[in-house]
Parts: structure tokens; C-alpha cells; sequence
């Protein structure tokens, strides 16, 4: 091997000599699969290497030389969007099959390069370098050259190349010119995207908000996983890091562990599924990557071991199969997280399959990123019980357009049947992002406000979305201000079976939708429920996700005031509190409470306020501050 | 009672026996304004902002000894006593409107008026009758505050709805008459540490995203105007002034917030021959400012407050204050600022300025909040230079009740603003409860002549515009200002301009003018003209305008369109706006090649000797490179190497 990037000749060894069943297992599979190459007379780098390797076998050497030059010859180096005569000549020229050529290139010649003769080195490497590396280079890193700039294509596009280019400069140092200079250039590259934090002016997002990212998992897997492979490359070869990476990689973990929603008996991971997501995984592949590279845990571990992972995988699982099985694991117990920037937030029961989890969206709107402000969804039973409608499996379809990414593929609101702008998604973000507010998770005190008052500015002048899940319900209570009289729909896409309940006064349509995937046919429904706004604009649901099947909750209307009854808890929520009261407080008296509060909980004999001071019960102070809170008032 | 709130009869004598014409000046002014009281009697009162006619009359009976003034005070005090307006609203509280606002303002006059009354006049009267105004007092007005601002169980307010001017005031005002008679009501001291806790909680308190409350002290900034950022602190400093007195130590760890409003003030002051000028956006009121005075009556003097208090001549309202804190202004060290520039981002509040001499040039910029006296004035600007407002704001209204505040001053339309099919900002964002997204200021800068800010008023202006940035670049010689805009619809976009008939702004990029009748100095009636500049939007919904403010007068501003921008030249200085940076490209950069430039910024300066760049990571130009970052950066290039 010209480098040890992807493994030694000795960890190939340890795996052919393995003892334990389990692993032989494995690792016989892989050297099948690399004799079954020779039969077919060609296959990947890595599985050839795996073959010469455990058996010496020169034909392997003659079919990565073909594999090299097949690589040379075939496919595209440039993105194939490239038209030289648009974007002032600044169109993007390298882009994602570049990555992937230069990726292979650098494999191949990694694994195979001091096979070959000087004259075949020197002539891979000089077409890789010219092909691929320099116009990466050239295109985002080099300055002088550089054309991106990380506000404008920081995204995915940015991590994935940058990576890549790495990995193969830092296979390639030697080979090629300037390789010192370069790599150094590239791993700034890297870094810098990590370290991004956003620019406001481009309505661009931090790239790490404590770990998530704001494509969504699946975006999130492949840039990470792309950066992993260059950085265990890295390591593999100079016994470092690239940068100080740690905290970024150890956070990632974290965003993962807590979109992550164990389901079916096949061990189908369910993720978050907000964005372009794919749904449901059989397994992401950046954990493993994360254990390779030595930054692991006990909770990457329980996850690891308790999913089928993808065939795709097995070197890697092989390759760490000590690590991986040979120290303890632990079930992750973070219950309850918040990303604001992104504007993510989750809250769970716990770790099991038989768990509840709620997911909150309300952030960015780009790319990759869905227009969906104050978006929910529940995952229950072992499935999505209320779903994101994902992706389509054709980014260019129109159902992909008018419906995967719109306002009307999630579960938020609508304005006379409109939500976000098209622009918001296709072009260029929404310029105020959504926020969420208030997270709070405390002693069964589940809440957070999602504020989509940006996202929807052209219709809303407020558009609060509170969540507030106390026991064994959920309560959604949306606050509307709109700018004209008309009516507010809350679109809600679930399973039929669902226990999604709209307490307040609603008319309920049902529409055709997709799902899945699918792109040609509608080929799911969900509902609408709509209500008019009053003569100043405002408008109000109040809705209830049952959580126990055996109780029905009670809905009672009061004077400027809801009340939902369920099991032990009240719940009042104040509809003074809604902003139409200027210059005084908005002071309501609910049966015997009396509140400034948007909401007023009453839950086994204690007592929780929603953005509230004051909380009196019988001429009896049960909570006073003089400014607003969120909590149990106790 | 607690005698000598402010001054003791020694520092009376001691201010009289200073031997400066200019100090005995002042003396004579408080004394003249305390005679003239004596002759109108209680007729010298108006129900508010009475203050300084009383502290006169207290000042001239410590000076003279005289009886008429004593005489005076008495009556004074009496007659506010006996007066039945107590309240805000019309009622007394009752149980159907007891959320309604009781205790509020006036309530807060009653209780600074009595207070340096009775701390200066109370001795002379009977044991007896200071009881019983003492409980009176209590019963009328402090009761009343507590119980709807601050007592548990009681409390009607929050600092999220009523947490604006009313608090400091209202609890300052009570405070200092608590402190005044502590002697004769019950738990006066714990009353006191109420007091103290609920104005500290002011002073620190955070907002309030769900109310779209705003911070209320930004480094030093008030959202609400600089009048009202007077009000927020000018009585609060007589009450803390008097705590000091009577327990040896401020009310709450005041020091570096107490410090941040003097800069404030001193920031947003500009210093003219012709009169004093304070940043004038909201309902600002008079420009005539105490602050300083009270800073440094308070012990926080600083060599900028104190060149602050010299600059600020007007003698209307501040003659008993410059009065008192005389001995400290003239005597010490005072010199201006030598920061030329602020930015309170979190209000949306910006000014640069050339210098702080008198008849300089100033900047102010506001993008942030909207809500009571805070204007609907996103993006809005104003220029002072030559000792005046050359493009101003229209200023406060005759009165909050008059037909023209909701329908003129306070809306998007008195303000040199943009407006959307002649719309602006919706009038519930004023009147009601704030735009709920507010205006936000981004990538302040001022390095060695590179002053810049951009006002983002996408939120306040969301109804209409996806996005609503204006950029304000001040080089050498001129200001530019640019706006670009994505509207969701198409439409007619027009920038308003409020100004002298002689200014120095020019709109540079193509358009149309009307004009328009507005109302300015107080007026009730339209008696002022402002400009509309209108463009349509693009096919797109896309619109800009560049324009510009030529301060250097022997300089020409020349404007050329070129592809896909236009470039500005002004002595040596050539700008280039790059028209492709406005967000149509996307999943591309926006590179631009203006005049051989090659760049993705919004904006490249080139001084005829170095590059600057707005928003951008690339200026290269006949194969160097003057700038290569990986993400945008903004200023002088070479800071970038």
C-alpha cells in the first residue's frame, strides 16, 4: 500500500484470522465478496485491496489499474451543470462528481500505488491532480482562484468537496505539486465550514448550531460522514487530527442520538424527519466513521449495536468490531433538546420502542430546508404517527416544488390557502427565520413556542405555535395575528389512526397529497381544519394529541378563555393574552384563577403559567414576578 | 421627614458665596423663576413637570431665608393634596376596573412634587399635620403604586406589558416620597427594598420575545426616544441621589448602567451654535437635556459628561441643575467623546459623526423597535451638519391625543423610510403591540474613515418586502446610501426624504419625484413638503436606489450604470455597487467584474490607494488579489491579509 489510509495490512490480517463467529462472519463475507470481483472481473478499490491483501493475488493489481483508467475515461469530472459562458464564467465547474472522482482516484492509487510501475503512478496521479484536485483547489479553496464563498455555497456542496479534496491531497502530498501548501489550504477549508457562523445579511445559517445542521439528518450524515472519511484518512497516515475537531464531531453525535427514533422489529432507524430526508434508514453512515476514528461512547455504541446495519458498512463494522463489541454501552437518556438556531427542538419519553416523541420545526427555510415554520411531528408506536412528508425521491418534479418543500406538505398554517413565499425554499431563504422560545422541560413540564411571525410576514404579524405536552397529552395552542380578515387553515398530515384531536371551533376538509416519495400520483390525504380570523385579524386552535387511549379530554369554552380537562390536569389558556391588549396588562379571571399568563396549568395540585407573572387562586397568591416566566409556579 | 433631599442650606451658602459671575448667574435665574412662582402662586404649577419651578422655590428659601417662599412651598403642597386627581383613568378602582390603570403618571407627578416639598417645607408644619399628610400620601399615592406595580398578590402590571417609562418613573417617583416620610408610614424601609428590587429589575430586564418586548437598556440606549430615555433615568438619579443621602449607598449596583445612559445621551447630542440637538427619533420631546447634569450630581461625573453639560447651553429647563452641579463642570477636566460613532444594536439605534464640535456632521441611523412613542421608522436616517437638521425627523407631535400623531408623526410616512405602493409599516405595530419582528442593524463599522451600517427592515416591513436592506457607507466626503429590496409583489417602492429646502442629498439611480405635504414642528396642520422618490420593481420584484449626500460641496459626485451595478466616484474615491448581489443568484456566487474588479461583495471602495468591501470574500483586479477570505467580511481590505 502507498499509504495506510484506510487500514494496515496487519488489521486485514487480524480480520482473516478471526476467532470470534461473529466477526469471522464478517470478515469471511468481505473476502467473498473480493473473490467474487475476480469472477466478475472488476470491483471497487477497497474490496480489490481486500482480496490482494488476504491472498496475494496480482490479477486484483490488473483490475485497479483498469478500475483507475475506467475512472480516468468514463463519467463526468465536472458537474455537468457547468455552462462556462453563464455567471460572468463563474459557474460552478467542480462540483459533487468531481468529489466522487477524485475520491475514487485517491482511493484506488492509496490502496494500489506502489503496485504500479513509476511511470503509471506518476500518470494517475499528474490526471487526478489536473482533472480534479486543482480545479477543486482552484474553485473553492485557493485564494486568488476561488470562486464560492462559504455564505453563498457553505452548504452540504461545501463540506462534502472540501473533504474529499483533502482526503486525496493528503493521500496524494507526494505525488502531486505543492501538496504541503495545498493540504494545509484544504484542511483550512474544512475547517472553516465547521467554524461558520452564519451571515446574517445572507440570511445564511451557522453551519454547526451545537451539533445540528440545518438541511436535516440525512444532509447532515453525508457531510459529516464525507468529512470523516477525509479526517480518518488523516489520522490513519499522520497519527493526528486534521483540526481540533472533537467538540464538533462529539456534538453531531448528540443532534443524531436525539432525532433518532427507534422503530420497527427490522431495527429501522426513524430520524427527524424535517427536510430532505430519507426515510425510514436502515442506518446512517457517519457513526461508524465516528467509532473508526476514535471518538466514541457508550450511547454510540448502544446505537450501533442495536441496529442492522447496512451491508455497505461491514469493513467499517469489521474494522471495529473490538471497540465496538468489546467495551460497555449505555441507552442514550437526554429526553428533551433544543437547537435554536436551527430551530429544532425534540422532546421524548425515552429510548424504548414503545416511546413518544415530539419534534419541533421552525428555523431556515433553504435548499435542502423545507418551508416549514412551526412544523410538528409525533412519532409513536414505533412509526411517524403525524409525518413530515419528506422528500421526493426527483428533486426536479413538480411535486417536489409545489408540494415537498411548500407550506403544504408539513403541518403548520396557512393564510386563504397560501403559506411561505416559493422563494423562501428555492432562492434564497427566508429572510426573518423562524424562532422557538421558551424551551423548558422540567419535572413533566414539557413546552416551547415556535414563532413563524418571519416566515409568514407577508400574512401574520403574529404567529405563535405553542407546544405544551404535560403527562399523557399534548396540547398545541396557535396564536394568530393576521394582517387582513380571512381564513387560517392547520394542515395535519397523519395516519388515519391517529389520536389528533381539534378541540376548538373548525370546519375539516380533506386533500390529496404524497408521500413517500412518490412524485407522479398523489398518492396520500390529510386534513384541513379552518377557521375565519375575527374582525381584527386574530385567529386560534386549540388541538390535543391523547396520549392514553382510555381518556377523552374535555373541552370547555369560558369567557375569553379555553379549558381542556384531562386525567389530573387543567390547562386554561387566556385568550387576552393574545396581544390585543396595549398599555395594560392582559389580567384574566379563568373559574377561580386569575392570570396574566397565556396559559395556567393545574396539574395534580401543582401549578405551571405559559409567559406569565402573576398566578392567584381564591384571593390566594400561588406565584408573583415581575416579569414573565415559563414554569412550574411552585 | 427627610430633610435636604437634594441640598442642605451649607451648600446653598456654599453655591452662593462662589465667586463666578457665570455661577451667580444661574443663582439669580433659580431665584428670579422662584419669585415669579411667589407671583403667580399655585397658578405656577401645571400638573406635571413641575419639578424645577418647586426645587426653585425650595433653593431661593434655603438662599434667603425669606418667608414668602416658605409660604409658597406650603401652599404648594396643599393645593396638590387637595386636588382630586390621583388617578389615570377617570375612576378609583373598583371591582370592575380594578386591572385598569390607576396608579400611573400622575400619580408619579403627586409623589415627586410632595416629595421635595415636604422634605424642604414639612418642618414647619405641626406634628400633627405631617402625620396626617404622611398617611394621606401613603393611603393616595404609594399604596396605590405598590399594589399595581409591585405588591405580591396585588399587582396588576409586568414588566412585559408595562415595562416601559411608566415603571421607572412611577416606582422612582414613589420611592423618593417613601423615602421623604419613611418616618411616618408603616414598613418603610421594606417598602424601600421593594422599591429598590422592582426598579433594579427594570434597569436589567432582558424582553421579551413572545411580548416582542424589547431590552430596555441597550449599553446605555432606550428604545422609546431620548426624551423618554430622560424620563427613564432623570428621576430615578433624584431618588437614588437622596438614597445615597440617607443610607450611605445606592439603591441597587447602579454605577455602570447609570455610566452607559451618560454616553448615550452624549452620543445621540449634537452640539450646534444655533441650539441643542438631540437625536430626535420617536417622541423624542425637547431636546434639552438633564441627564448630564443628574449623572453628575449623582457623583458620575466623567470628563465627556462634563464637556457634555458645557456644550448643552439652553438655559430653558436645566438652569437649576447646571446650578447645582456648576462647581463640578467648570472646575474639572471636560473633554468630548473619542469614540465618533455608536451602535445600540439591540434597539436599532446607530450615529457617526466627524467630529464632536460644534456644527459638525452627524449620521443617525434607526432600525429597531416600533411601539408607543418608538416610531414605525425601520431603515429611517437623519443628518444634522452646519449646526442644524438638514434631513430630519419629523419629530414629536403637539399632543399624543391630537388627530395627527396616529395619522402622521408616528407612522412610516413622517420618516425617510421606503414605502410599498405608498405603504408602510402596519399601524398596529405603533399603536398596539410592536412590529413582532423588529428592525435590525448589521455590520457596524468605523475604521480610519470606513464608517458603515445596514439597516435590515425586512421584519417591520415583511407584509410587502421578502427583503429590505439599506446600506449606509460614509467615505471621505460623502455618505452613500443604498437600498435593495425583493418585494413580493410588484409595485411602486418610493423613498422618502425629509429635508431642508438646501441639502445635500442627491438620488443617484433613475426615477420619478412627487412630492408630498407633511407636518413637522409640532404642527396641527400640514405645513411641511417632503420628496418621494419612486422606482417599479423588476419582473422579479426587485428595486434599488442609490443615493447619496455630498458633504464635501467642492467635490462633484459622478454616477454611471454599468453592467449589472453602477459606480460612484467622488474625488478619489470610486465605489461600485454590484446589482448581482441582490439574491437572485442563488446556489451560485454572485461574482461581478466592474471596471476590470472582480468581486461577490455588495459593494467594493477603492480610495485611489486601497481596497474596502461591503459583504463580500473576493476583490481581485488585473491578476493581484487585494482580498480572499473564505466567508464575507466588511472594511478596509488589507485588514483581511
Amino acid at each position: 500500500m502507498l499509504n495506510t489510509a484506510f487500514f494496515t495490512e496487519e488489521e486485514l490480517l487480524k480480520l482473516k484470522n478471526a476467532t470470534d463467529p461473529e466477526l469471522k462472519k464478517l470478515a469471511d463475507s468481505l473476502f467473498e465478496g473480493a473473490e467474487k470481483a475476480l469472477e466478475n472481473g472488476g470491483g471497487g478499490f477497497i474490496t480489490l485491496a481486500l482480496g490482494y491483501y488476504t491472498t496475494g493475488n496480482k490479477e486484483y493489481i490488473e483490475l485497479a489499474k483498469k478500475e483507475l483508467q475506467n475512472q480516468l475515461d468514463n463519467g463526468l469530472w465536472i458537474s455537468e451543470e457547468y455552462d462556462p459562458n453563464k455567471y460572468n464564467g463563474y459557474d460552478i465547474r467542480t462540483s459533487i462528481e468531481t468529489e466522487r472522482k477524485v475520491g475514487q482516484m485517491s482511493t484506488g492509487l492509496s490502496l494500489f500505488g506502489d503496485l504500479l510501475s513509476e511511470e503509471e503512478l506518476k500518470y494517475y496521479a499528474d490526471e487526478t491532480y489536473k482533472k480534479g484536485i486543482l480545479p477543486i483547489m482552484e474553485d473553492w479553496v485557493l485564494p486568488g482562484k476561488r470562486i464560492h464563498a462559504l455564505d453563498t455555497m457553505g452548504h452540504n456542496f461545501w463540506i462534502v468537496i472540501t473533504s474529499a479534496v483533502a482526503g486525496a491531497i493528503t493521500i496524494m502530498k507526494d505525488l502531486i505539486p505543492d501538496g504541503e501548501y495545498l493540504l494545509k489550504e484544504a484542511i483550512n477549508a474544512v475547517k472553516a465550514w465547521f467554524e461558520y457562523p452564519g451571515n446574517p445579511m445572507n440570511a445564511k445559517q451557522q453551519n454547526s448550531d451545537n451539533g445540528a445542521y440545518h438541511e436535516g439528518v440525512t444532509y447532515f450524515d453525508y457531510s459529516y460522514n464525507t468529512y470523516l472519511t477525509f479526517a480518518n484518512i488523516y489520522r490513519n497516515i499522520t497519527g493526528e487530527h486534521p483540526f481540533d475537531d472533537v467538540e464538533y464531531l462529539k456534538k453531531g453525535l448528540k443532534f443524531i442520538l436525539n432525532s433518532w427514533f427507534p422503530a420497527d422489529n427490522e431495527k429501522k432507524d426513524y430520524y427527524i424527519g424535517f427536510g430532505d430526508c430519507e426515510q425510514p434508514h436502515c442506518s446512517l453512515s457517519f457513526p461508524l466513521s465516528l467509532v473508526r476514528y476514535g471518538v466514541d461512547n457508550a450511547e454510540l455504541r448502544y446505537y450501533l449495536k442495536n441496529r442492522n446495519l447496512n451491508k455497505k458498512y461491514d469493513l467499517q463494522k469489521a474494522l471495529v468490531w473490538d471497540e465496538l463489541y468489546g467495551k460497555e454501552d449505555k441507552k442514550p437518556e437526554t429526553k428533551s433538546a433544543l437547537y435554536p438556531n436551527v430551530g429544532w427542538a425534540m422532546f421524548r419519553e425515552g429510548y424504548d420502542e414503545d416511546s413518544v416523541m415530539l419534534a419541533v420545526k421552525c428555523g431556515d427555510t433553504w435548499n435542502h430546508a423545507h418551508a416549514d415554520a412551526c412544523h410538528f411531528n409525533l412519532y409513536r408506536n414505533r412509526r411517524p404517527e403525524i409525518f413530515d412528508t419528506l422528500q421526493a425521491y426527483s428533486y426536479s418534479s413538480d411535486a417536489y416544488h409545489k408540494y415537498y418543500v411548500e407550506s403544504i406538505g408539513h403541518n403548520v398554517l396557512l393564510f386563504n390557502d397560501k403559506g411561505q413565499d416559493f422563494r423562501d425554499n428555492y432562492k434564497n431563504h427566508t429572510h426573518c427565520k423562524g424562532q422557538l422560545y421558551n424551551f423548558t422541560d422540567e419535572d413533566g413540564l414539557r413546552y416551547v413556542v415556535a414563532d413563524g411571525t418571519g416566515p409568514m410576514g407577508r400574512y401574520f404579524r403574529k404567529h405563535h405555535r405553542h407546544f405544551l405536552w404535560l403527562d399523557d397529552f399534548i396540547l398545541i395552542y396557535d396564536d394568530v395575528e393576521c394582517y387582513e380578515c380571512g381564513k387560517v387553515s392547520f394542515l395535519l398530515h397523519a395516519k388515519d389512526e391517529t389520536t389528533f384531536k381539534m378541540l376548538s371551533p373548525a370546519w375539516v376538509e380533506t386533500k390529496k397529497g404524497y408521500i413517500d416519495g412518490e412524485f407522479k400520483e398523489e398518492n396520500c390525504t390529510y386534513k384541513v381544519y379552518n377557521t375565519n380570523t375575527d374582525d381584527e385579524g386574530h385567529a386560534k386552535f386549540l388541538a390535543i394529541i391523547p396520549l392514553n387511549e382510555n381518556v377523552e379530554p374535555e373541552f370547555t369554552e369560558l369567557t375569553d378563555c379555553w379549558k381542556v380537562e384531562y386525567n389530573n390536569t387543567i390547562v386554561y389558556v387566556n385568550r387576552r393574552a393574545d396581544g390585543k391588549i396595549a398599555h395594560r396588562n392582559c389580567i384574566n379571571v379563568m373559574d377561580s384563577y386569575v392570570s396574566d399568563a397565556e396559559m395556567v396549568i393545574e396539574n395534580n395540585g401543582r401549578h405551571a403559567v405559559i409567559n406569565g407573572s402573576l398566578l392567584r387562586k381564591d384571593d390566594k397568591s400561588i406565584f408573583e414576578k415581575l416579569s414573565r416566566i415559563t414554569g412550574w409556579a411552585e | 421627614m427627610f430633610k435636604d433631599v437634594l441640598f442642605t442650606k451649607a451648600e446653598v451658602t456654599e453655591i452662593k458665596e462662589y465667586d463666578d459671575s457665570r455661577l451667580k448667574a444661574y443663582v439669580k435665574d433659580v431665584c428670579e423663576k422662584a419669585d415669579t412662582a411667589v407671583q403667580k402662586g399655585t397658578g405656577s404649577l401645571v400638573g406635571y413637570d413641575d419639578k424645577y419651578t418647586i426645587l426653585s422655590v425650595c433653593f431661593a428659601y434655603y438662599l434667603s431665608g425669606d418667608s414668602k417662599y416658605s409660604d409658597l412651598g406650603k401652599e404648594m403642597l396643599f393645593h396638590i393634596l387637595e386636588s382630586n386627581r390621583w388617578y389615570d383613568c377617570e375612576e378609583e378602582p373598583c371591582e370592575e376596573n380594578k386591572y385598569d390603570i390607576h396608579a400611573g403618571l400622575y400619580t408619579g407627578h403627586k409623589c415627586l412634587d410632595t416629595s421635595f416639598l415636604l422634605s424642604y417645607f414639612g418642618e414647619q408644619l405641626s406634628e400633627e399635620e405631617q402625620k396626617l399628610i404622611a398617611e394621606k400620601l401613603y393611603k393616595k399615592a404609594i399604596l396605590p403604586i405598590m399594589e399595581q406595580w409591585i405588591l405580591p398578590n396585588k399587582k396588576v402590571h409586568t414588566l412585559d406589558t408595562m415595562g416601559h417609562n411608566f415603571w421607572i418613573y412611577i416606582l422612582s417617583t414613589a420611592a423618593l416620597l417613601t423615602l421623604v416620610i419613611k418616618d411616618h408610614i408603616p414598613d418603610a424601609e421594606k417598602y424601600i427594598e421593594m422599591f429598590n428590587k422592582a426598579i433594579a429589575a427594570w434597569y436589567v430586564y432582558k424582553g421579551n420575545p413572545l411580548n416582542a418586548k424589547p431590552q430596555n437598556i441597550d449599553n446605555g440606549g432606550y428604545y422609546e426616544s431620548t426624551g423618554y430615555a430622560e424620563t427613564c433615568s432623570h428621576e430615578y438619579m433624584f431618588y437614588a441621589y437622596a438614597h445615597n443621602r440617607a443610607f450611605g449607598k445606592h439603591p441597587f449596583d447602579d454605577s455602570e448602567i447609570m455610566a452607559s445612559i451618560g454616553r448615550f445621551h452624549t452620543q445621540t447630542f449634537y452640539s450646534s451654535d444655533k441650539d441643542d440637538y438631540s437625536l430626535e427619533f420617536g417622541d423624542c420631546g425637547d431636546p434639552y437635556r438633564d441627564t448630564q447634569f443628574a449623572l453628575i450630581l449623582y457623583g458620575l461625573g466623567t470628563p465627556e459628561l462634563r464637556w457634555f453639560a458645557r456644550e448643552s447651553k439652553s438655559p430653558t429647563c436645566d438652569v437649576f441643575m447646571r446650578m447645582m452641579t456648576w462647581k463640578e463642570v467648570y472646575t474639572k477636566e471636560a473633554y468630548p467623546p473619542k469614540e465618533l460613532s455608536a451602535c445600540y444594536s439591540k434597539i436599532g439605534w446607530a450615529t457617526f459623526r466627524d467630529s464632536h464640535e460644534k456644527n459638525s456632521t452627524m449620521l443617525a441611523i434607526k432600525c429597531g423597535d416600533t411601539w408607543n412613542h418608538a416610531h414605525a421608522d425601520c431603515a429611517h436616517f437623519s443628518l444634522y451638519r452646519k449646526g442644524d437638521t438638514e434631513i430630519y425627523d419629523s419629530g414629536s407631535p403637539p399632543g399624543y391625543s391630537k388627530p395627527s400623531y396616529q395619522k402622521y408623526y408616528v407612522t412610516s410616512q413622517a420618516h425617510n423610510v421606503l414605502l410599498f405602493n405608498d405603504k408602510g409599516q402596519d399601524f398596529r405595530d405603533n399603536y398596539k403591540n410592536h412590529a413582532h419582528i423588529p428592525g435590525r442593524l448589521l455590520n457596524y463599522i468605523d475604521d480610519s474613515g470606513f464608517r458603515y451600517v445596514v439597516a435590515d427592515g425586512t421584519g417591520p416591513m415583511g407584509r410587502y418586502f421578502r427583503k429590505h436592506h439599506r446600506h449606509f457607507l460614509w467615505l471621505d466626503g460623502f455618505i452613500l446610501v443604498y437600498d435593495d429590496v425583493e418585494c413580493y409583489d410588484f409595485g411602486k417602492v418610493s423613498f422618502l426624504l425629509h429635508a431642508r429646502e438646501k441639502n445635500c442629498f442627491k438620488m443617484l439611480s433613475p426615477c420619478t419625484e412627487t412630492k408630498h405635504e407633511g407636518y413637522i414642528n409640532k404642527s396641527e396642520k400640514p405645513n411641511d413638503i417632503y420628496t418621494a422618490f419612486n422606482v417599479h420593481t423588476d419582473d422579479e420584484g426587485h428595486a434599488k436606489f442609490v443615493g447619496a449626500i455630498l458633504l464635501d460641496e467642492k467635490q462633484e459626485l459622478k454616477y454611471n450604470e454599468i453592467t449589472d451595478g453602477c459606480k460612484i466616484t467622488c474625488g478619489k474615491t470610486t465605489v461600485y455597487i454590484n446589482f448581482r448581489s441582490d439574491g437572485k443568484i442563488m446556489h451560485r456566487n454572485c461574482i461581478n467584474i466592474m471596471d476590470g474588479i472582480t468581486t461577490d461583495a455588495v459593494i467594493v471602495v477603492n480610495d485611489g490607494e486601497k481596497y474596502g468591501i461591503v459583504n463580500g470574500s473576493i476583490i481581485r483586479k488585473d491578476g493581484n488579489s487585494y482580498l480572499d477570505t473564505l466567508s464575507r467580511v466588511t472594511g478596509w481590505a488589507d485588514k483581511y491579509k
